[in-house]
Parts: structure tokens; sequence; C-alpha cells
């Protein structure tokens, strides 16, 4: 078998894991499965297929157009509305740069014991050097295959011999546990929609289609990306939340540190498990901050026309460079104002729901334009799926901020 | 340009591409004289940049946009304007004739961040290839 | 007015109330005990986290730098849940309730101290002997926090 169809899949996995196990999921994950255990499961399963449907959207248009699919938007609905979305999305997926450097500062943390705000200097650093110097594909595969070590949260359900049936039983039920009440269980399904079902995986997934310069003879292998990528990505999820849920439940542990989302994985494989861990978190959430700081650069070239990318010299691109390392400078010096990275996701993701309707709605107008996308125009199912999840997260929207308040962050 | 064609369609928010594929901006304002009285209107030149699509947007949200340019641009050059004879196709993206770096004011930003910031770091290569 | 500037005036009026519900302080009874409940129930999460963490350490299950991280994380997060709550001023008839509540959690606040600095030290065999209180204060944070609730 040629190596290299190994790392076909790794551009899918690569989006999803940033997607579905960026900081925001290992703590609302986690949170989720100490409080409710797995009764909020089926909050994945949706995510899940919400984000497969709009993932592929976005990449037949890449494949189709060989322009992701948000540069097609102020060609298509105009500067002002663009404009909008733009801002929208870069006030989102900005917050997120902050949260995710942080995460990858509170990893090393936890490596060293050493204060996470000294590390976020030098992980500023690392994500500069690695931009600059490694090519697209490279970060993709590097970063697909050290995200799988999050498999270990699988590994460590099974090592923790669960009660199967109760498993079963919990995500079944599709209400709150006694100690919750329903506007706490309402907000961490918004909050979960809101981490898993990020706009950004989307664009990202679709930037890198083009950068792997995909043609529409690629569709079967973008599909199958997609098809792996993201519940493979949702597995990861719902492990985190079995874990968390096996070992927080009982005591009555809330989870507000990522050490906590990791000490599971240690009980269950001992210190080998916990360093894997570690380290998966630490792939993660470094491949998020990749991912959230590629898009918001190439929202904005997109947006205003420039030459972006890595399919050039950095010389040939030097505004999306220059805004690129601006955005990375201010996100660490953001992070260094020793804000509560926990915070800034908690707030950046529950931003996220409440825009979601507004990027996806874009993406599903574009990838059924039949004089765009000819025959690779949506069909039935595309557009069958694509429409439930714009109509539900309209719910989520609404909801999202309300919720927030009310529940103050889900501490109530 | 001797096709009719409706400009708001064909030419506005449409990527710019020069000679060399090179992707350098959106078609963010377009120039229309009218010759005579009753005559269809003529593409003057086509304007790129965020100053004009400052000016083109209008209002608050217009004057943000085009003010960090407008300040940029020193007082006597002219707003960066392309010549429309030197536009070779307008399907699916304006793809000039002339190469990005001959063009004239144009994309200044994009010129000065190279020179000045970009093309220090090494490896960055250059910006005219 | 211009639609833009109601729209602007309508957002920051929501802003401006939003963040105003959020920092005011609990003015009746019942507001009162749930906040004092929640710094309880805080306070006993972190309890029983540091007593997660304690036994991995004695099992050898996690490493020593991760679990200094841990247990100076539950000792900030309990005194800061603490701190918070002693800034209020108890409304009529809750006088007594401020006074369960910081003594408790005063005291679990200290046994956390106490461990957070032996492991900064490197003390890692006197971990035990300090974590032998935890298991109890647990149940009475439970206990409290059932009391309290309104």
């Amino acid at each position: 078998m040629n190596p290299s169809r190994v790392f076909v899949f790794t551009l899918g996995t690569l989006s999803a894991i940033g997607g579905f196990i960026d900081i925001g999921d290992l703590v609302a994950d986690a949170q989720v499965g100490a409080r409710f255990g797995l009764r909020l499961a089926w909050v994945t399963l949706f995510s899940v297929a919400g984000i497969m449907c709009f993932a592929e959207m976005a990449g037949r248009v890449a494949l189709k157009t060989q322009r992701p699919a948000l540069a097609l938007a102020r060609s298509r609905f105009g500067p002002r509305y663009a404009l909008f979305g733009l801002i929208g999305s870069l006030l989102v997926t900005g917050l997120l740069i902050t949260a995710e450097l942080s995460g990858v500062a509170l990893a090393l943390e936890l490596a060293s014991s050493v204060h996470y705000l000294a590390w976020i200097p030098v992980v500023v650093l690392l994500v500069a050097l690695v931009l600059w110097l490694l090519p697209f594909e490279a970060m993709e595969r590097i970063y697909g295959v050290l995200g799988l070590t999050m498999l270990v949260y699988v590994v460590a359900v099974w090592k923790l011999a669960p009660d199967w049936q109760g498993l079963w039983s919990s995500a079944t039920t599709l209400k709150p546990v006694a100690s919750e009440s329903w506007p706490v269980y309402l907000f961490f399904v918004v909050t979960l929609i809101g981490a898993q079902m990020t706009p950004y995986e989307m664009f990202f997934f679709s930037s890198g289609a083009v950068e792997s310069r995909w043609r529409p003879k690629d569709l079967v292998e973008m599909r199958i990306n997609v098809i792996v990528g993201f519940p493979l990505g949702g597995l990861l999820a719902i492990a985190i939340q079995a874990v968390a849920f096996l070992v927080f439940f009982e005591p009555g542990v809330r989870v507000e540190h990522l050490s906590e989302t990791a000490l599971p994985v240690g009980i269950a494989l001992g210190k080998i498990g916990l360093v894997i861990a570690i380290v998966g978190i630490f792939a993660a959430t470094f491949g998020a901050t990749l991912e959230t700081l590629l898009a918001s650069s190439y929202d904005i070239a997109q947006y205003f026309g420039w030459s972006y990318g890595k399919l050039q010299v950095p010389a040939r691109a030097a505004r999306f460079t220059t805004v690129t390392l601006v955005l990375l400078l201010a996100s660490g010096a953001f992070a260094l104002t020793s804000i509560n990275p926990i915070t800034v996701t908690i707030v950046a993701v529950a931003c996220s729901a409440a825009l979601l309707p507004f990027l996806f709605l874009p993406v599903l107008l574009v990838a059924n334009d039949r004089e765009l996308m000819g025959e690779l125009a949506n069909g039935w199912l595309s557009n069958a799926v694509g429409m439930i999840t714009i109509a539900l997260s309209l719910l989520v929207s609404v909801a999202a901020i309300p919720l927030l308040i009310l529940t103050r962050g889900g501490t109530a | 340009m001797s096709e009719h064609v409706s400009a708001r369609i064909a030419l506005l928010d449409k990527q710019i591409v020069d000679r060399d594929r090179l992707a350098f901006g959106r078609v963010d304002d377009v120039e229309l004289s009218i010759p005579t009285e009753g005559a269809l209107p003529r593409v003057e030149a086509l304007h790129t940049g965020a100053e004009a699509l400052g000016d083109r947007l209008g209002g608050v949200l217009g004057r943000w946009i085009g003010a960090p340019a407008r300040r940029l641009r020193s007082d006597g050059d002219a707003p960066p304007a392309i010549d429309p004879e030197l536009v070779d196709q307008v399907d699916p993206f304006v793809k000039l004739r002339a190469r990005f770096h001959e063009l004239e004011g144009v994309a200044g930003f994009e010129h000065w961040l190279a020179r000045n910031l970009v093309e220090r770091l090494p490896g960055a290569g250059h910006a005219a290839e | 007015m211009t639609r833009g500037a109601v729209l602007a005036l309508a957002t920051l009026a929501v802003i401006a109330g939003a963040l105003w519900y959020l920092q005011a302080p609990p003015r009746s009874a019942g507001a009162y005990r749930d906040r004092a409940a929640n710094v309880v129930d805080s306070v006993h999460s972190q309890v029983q986290v540091a007593r997660l963490w304690l036994g991995a350490v004695e099992s050898g299950e996690v490493t020593h730098p991760a679990a200094i991280i841990a247990l100076q994380e539950a000792d900030d997060d309990a005194a800061r849940a603490l701190g918070d709550f002693e800034q209020l001023d108890p409304p009529a008839g809750t006088d007594e309730v401020r006074h369960r509540v910081s003594t408790l959690t005063g005291e679990a606040g200290g046994a956390l101290a106490q461990l957070r600095i032996a492991a900064n030290r490197g003390e890692w065999q006197r971990l035990p002997r300090l974590g032998r209180p935890l298991p109890r204060l647990a149940r009475r944070l439970d206990a409290l926090e059932r009391e309290t609730s309104p």
C-alpha cells in the first residue's frame, strides 16, 4: 500500500481534531461529562452530522471553483453583507486564537509545572516558526497524526471497565440530572454546539482543499476526509465526556481546568496514559491555534482579494503575511493580560453559537448555485440536512447569549 | 471593452489577478463617464483598495474602512486606478495584461510591506520575481 | 435619530443591562443562600478533585508536575470562591449562613493550601497524612450545601 495514501485523510482529521478537540471542547466535554454524564451525547451526534454536511459542501465548492467557500461571499452577496460576516467571524475566531494559544501553554504547564503565562511567548514563537517553515501539507500531516494520540481517551473508557448499560441509559436520557436545572442543561447544549460546530472548521477545510490543489476528480478523496475525520472527532468528544463522567460525576467535581480534563486518563492508564493525553492536548490545541489563526487571516485576505496562503513565497503575499503575524502577536499579548483562558473560551463559544446560521447560510446558497457548481451542485440530501441544520442553529443562535448571561456561564 | 456588460455583475467585487495570475485585490469601485448625453456610460477606470471600497460603502462603516488607506496615501498621488484597456478577461475573475508590479500606484501597501517588512525576514523570497 | 444610532444605543443598553445583572450582589435572603450554596459546592468540588489527585499520586498514576499544577488550581479556586463570597454583604437574617459557610470553607481552604505547599516543596511523602481530613471535610461541605440551599 502506497504510504502516501495513508495521509489522504489528514486534512479531514486535522480540521476535525481542531474543531472537535480544541480548548473549548476539551473543557466543555469534560464539564458536561462530569455534570450530566452522557445525557448530552446526542448534541455531539447532531454537531457531527451538521458539520459534515457543511464541510462537504464547502469542500465541494472549493473543488469546483478553486476558491474557498467564503471567498465567494463578497462576489455573490455584496461587500456590505460579507463585511458583517467577516467582522462577526473574526470576533469569534479572533478570541479563539487567544484561547487556543493559552491552551497550548496550559498543556506545557501541565507537563512542566512552569506557569502557563511564561509559556505564552514560547508558543507564539513556535507557531510563527511552524507557519513560516512548514508547507501546508506537512503541517496537516504532523498534526493530523499527533492529534490521533487523543484516541487514548477511547482506550481509557475501555480500561475503566464501565457499566456499559449505565452509559447507554445515560446517553439515552434526554433531560438534566436531578441536581441540575433546565437552563443550565440548555446552556451546555448551546455550548457544545458552539464548541463543536465551529464555522472555522468548515472554512479551514475548504481553504485546505484549495491549498492541496484538489480538483473535481478529487471528490471522493474529499468526501473520505469528511467521513473519516469528523466522526472521529465526535467519537473523541464522547470519549472525553465518558471518562469525565466515570471519574467525576459521583464525587461531584465541577471541571474548570485542563488538568481535570487529563486526570481521568491517568487514573485509567497510569502515568504513560497521562503523558499521552498531555501530548494529545498539546497537539490538538496547537493545531487549533494554526487553524484559527489561518482561518482569520484567510478570511481577511479573501475579502479584500489579496494573495494569500502557501502557494507563493511570503514576499508575494505581504499583506496576508503581515496580518497573520499581527493577529498572532495581538492574541499573544491578549493572553498575557492573564485573562482567564477558560472564560475567554466560554464567551467565544457562546458567540460562535450565536453566529452559526449567518455563516452557514452563504455556504448553502453558493453550493446550490447551478451556474457556478454545474453538476456538483447540491443534491436533495445535502439540502435537506443543510436546511434542518440551519433551522436548528437559528434556535441555538437566539438562545445562546441569553443563556450565557442567565446561567452566568453555567456556574449558577 | 466593447461588449455591453453589466458593470455591477461583471465587474464589482470581482477578484483581480495580474498576468502571472497573482491575486492582489478586488474591483472595489468602478469609475464611469458618460461621453455624450443619452449614450451608454464608459468605464474610465477600475478602482481597488480599501479607500475605494470605503467610498463606495459610504456611511460610518465606509469611513472606517477607508480611513487608514487614505491616511497612508500621500496627498500628491491620485487614488489607485486601473486602466480598463489592461483588462484581458472578466470571467471568472478580472485578469490584467500587465504584471502587478508594473502598475503605478496600485496596491501600494502591498509593495511597501513587502519591501520594508516581509522581505527582510529570512526565507521570505522576493516580491518581484 | 438615524436607524443605525437607535440600533447602537439599544445594543449598548442590552450590554449594560447584562453586565449589571452579572455583577449585581444578591439582595434577597433567597438569592444570598443560593450564592452561598454555590460557593460551598465549588469548594466541595475542589476538595474532591484534590482527593482524586492525591489518590492518583499515591498510586503512581500521575506525574508530579501535573499534580503540582492541579493542587495549586484547587487551592486558588477555593480561596477565590471564599474571597468573592466574603466580599458580599449578607442581607437581613443570613448572618448565620455567612458564618457557617466562611468557617467551613476556610477550614477546607487551609487543608488545600497545606497540600499545595507540600507538593511545591516536593514533600510527597507528607501528602497522604495532609490529605486525611479531606474526606470528612467533603461530607461536611456536602451537608452544608444541602442545608444552605433555599
